[in-house]
């Protein structure tokens, strides 16, 4: 009697663990076919004429149930492996880990056909522009029209600030750029990286006040492939060269990486 | 019974698919196919292939884009029956061209020299490359912090951040809540996914 107890315990054992196993491949921690499914179907097969009590039908059911989520599991991987987008990961990251950016944009474009879109102004966004732009603060009738407004700092514009102290600022701000350039340039982030992070912002902001009223240029090291500033003698009133937009963001971990 | 239409009749349409393909009104550009139904007819997608004959020696074409949920790329907009009333049979199983998106792109490919016409860099492509060939290697979709991890491994440290995010802002890429980035509408329509990645395995083949 004690034997039979024993062999039903150990038989409840087996079918737990093969439930556990199934279980472990529906979560994706086991390779779906490391699992013998067929194996597992004759061990619950021979299993079955041990069972009397319902619960012991009822773990032997779960278990055909945890075999199922297995097929399931090894239907999907055929199904993802045969599409045609399907690639092994292993061998596409190794891939892009060895080439250079040139070679990767070189073989970009010859898979890239880009979208051919017009884009017109229409007399509706221009009534919205103007609308914008008359409601601007410092721009009702008869303001601006002043010699030089025009070159005026937005945020004086916006009336937030005083005109002559962000000129003065600039001013400062440009001298010490000379400084530090030497008659040559300075890296962006060793100018700009102040002790605090308020700090640093504040001569982001104002540098690139520098930057687009022409008192230094902005340009790309072609060595480290960074951002440097090259201070001018004196401001550049009218640009020559057309400007761009540059979007450089002054995160906190960037500034903590330049400071220590 | 079919009716055979006039010159003028298609001409008339082929100018209004056109204008609705190529003049931006939304935020994306392009035009849905039940938008192309309501405007030019339920004949839209034989205009569709007149309107593609005529772009060919411009080196464009007309493409069918499927979007959410499964990233599915349409065939060549010659290669598709003419309406969809008249592909009903071979329709099934399959989703309806009045689903899809219809974009006018690039028939062949730019050269590198040509890149500064679109204002990219060859940092900025390789990012692309990069983020869309991982994202495609792990199933659709990828971590951001994978896909800004490998991408520092070969461009400057703060051109990642401000790349994928203009990635992001232009369609190629959309994050989701987790924090999963995946290809977005642009990717779909202007990249050959397969070709790419055939482009990359081939190359290992020849190195």
């Amino acid at each position: 009697m004690a034997g039979g107890e024993r062999r039903l315990k150990e038989a409840r054992e087996r079918l737990e663990n093969i439930i556990q196993t199934c279980r472990e491949v529906e979560a994706g921690k086991l390779d779906p076919f490391a699992v013998p499914v067929e194996d597992l179907i004759e061990v619950i097969r021979g299993l079955f004429s041990l069972w009397r009590e319902p619960e012991d039908l009822s773990l032997d059911a779960r278990a055909l149930e945890a075999i199922s989520g297995v097929v399931k599991a090894q239907s999907e991987w055929v199904k993802k492996r045969s599409t045609k987008l399907y690639r092994d990961p292993f061998l596409v990251e190794e891939r892009l880990e060895a080439l250079e950016p040139e070679t990767l944009a070189s073989i970009f474009l010859k898979a890239w056909h880009p979208i051919v879109e017009l884009e017109q102004l229409t007399l509706f966004s221009l009534e919205r522009a103007l609308t914008y732009w008359s409601e601007l603060p410092g721009r009702e009738e008869g303001a601006g029209e002043e010699e030089g407004a025009a070159e005026a700092p937005m945020l004086a514009e916006a009336g937030e600030v005083v005109f002559e102290e962000i000129q003065e600022a600039l001013e400062t701000l440009w001298a010490e750029l000379k400084e530090k350039a030497r008659g040559g340039s300075v890296h962006y982030w060793d100018f700009i990286a102040g002790e605090t992070y308020a700090e640093t912002v504040r001569r982001a902001y104002l540098t690139s006040f520098l930057v687009t009223y022409g008192y230094a240029r902005l340009e790309v090291d072609p060595l480290s492939e960074e951002f440097v500033l090259r201070p001018r003698r004196r401001p550049l009133r009218r640009p020559r060269e057309r400007g761009t937009s540059v979007v450089i963001p002054i995160t906190c971990e960037e500034w903590l990486s330049h400071v220590s | 019974m079919s009716v055979r239409k006039g010159k003028a009749y298609y001409a008339r349409k082929v100018k209004k698919a056109a204008h609705l393909l190529f003049f931006k009104r939304h935020y994306r550009p392009g035009a849905k196919g039940w938008e192309l139904k309501k405007a030019v007819g339920p004949d839209y997608l034989r205009v569709l292939k007149i309107l593609d004959g005529l772009l060919r020696p411009l080196d464009l074409q007309v493409k069918q884009v499927f979007e959410a949920p499964v990233p599915e790329v349409g065939p060549e907009i010659a290669a598709l029956p003419e309406t969809p009333a008249e592909s009903q049979e071979e329709q099934k199983g399959r989703r309806s061209p009045d689903e899809a998106r219809y974009y006018v792109v690039l028939r062949s490919t730019l050269e590198p020299s040509e890149l500064k016409y679109c204002g990219w860099r060859i940092d900025d492509l390789a990012a692309l490359a990069i983020s869309i060939a991982l994202i495609l290697a792990r199933g659709g979709k990828a971590p951001r912090a994978d896909v800004e991890g490998f991408l520092r491994k070969k461009l400057p440290g703060w051109r990642v951040r401000a790349g994928l995010e203009r990635l992001i802002r232009s369609g190629y890429l959309g994050e989701d809540e987790e924090g999963m980035l995946y290809l977005d509408w642009r990717s779909l329509a202007e990249v050959d996914l397969k070709g790419l990645l055939d482009l990359l395995s081939k190359l290992e083949l020849n190195s």
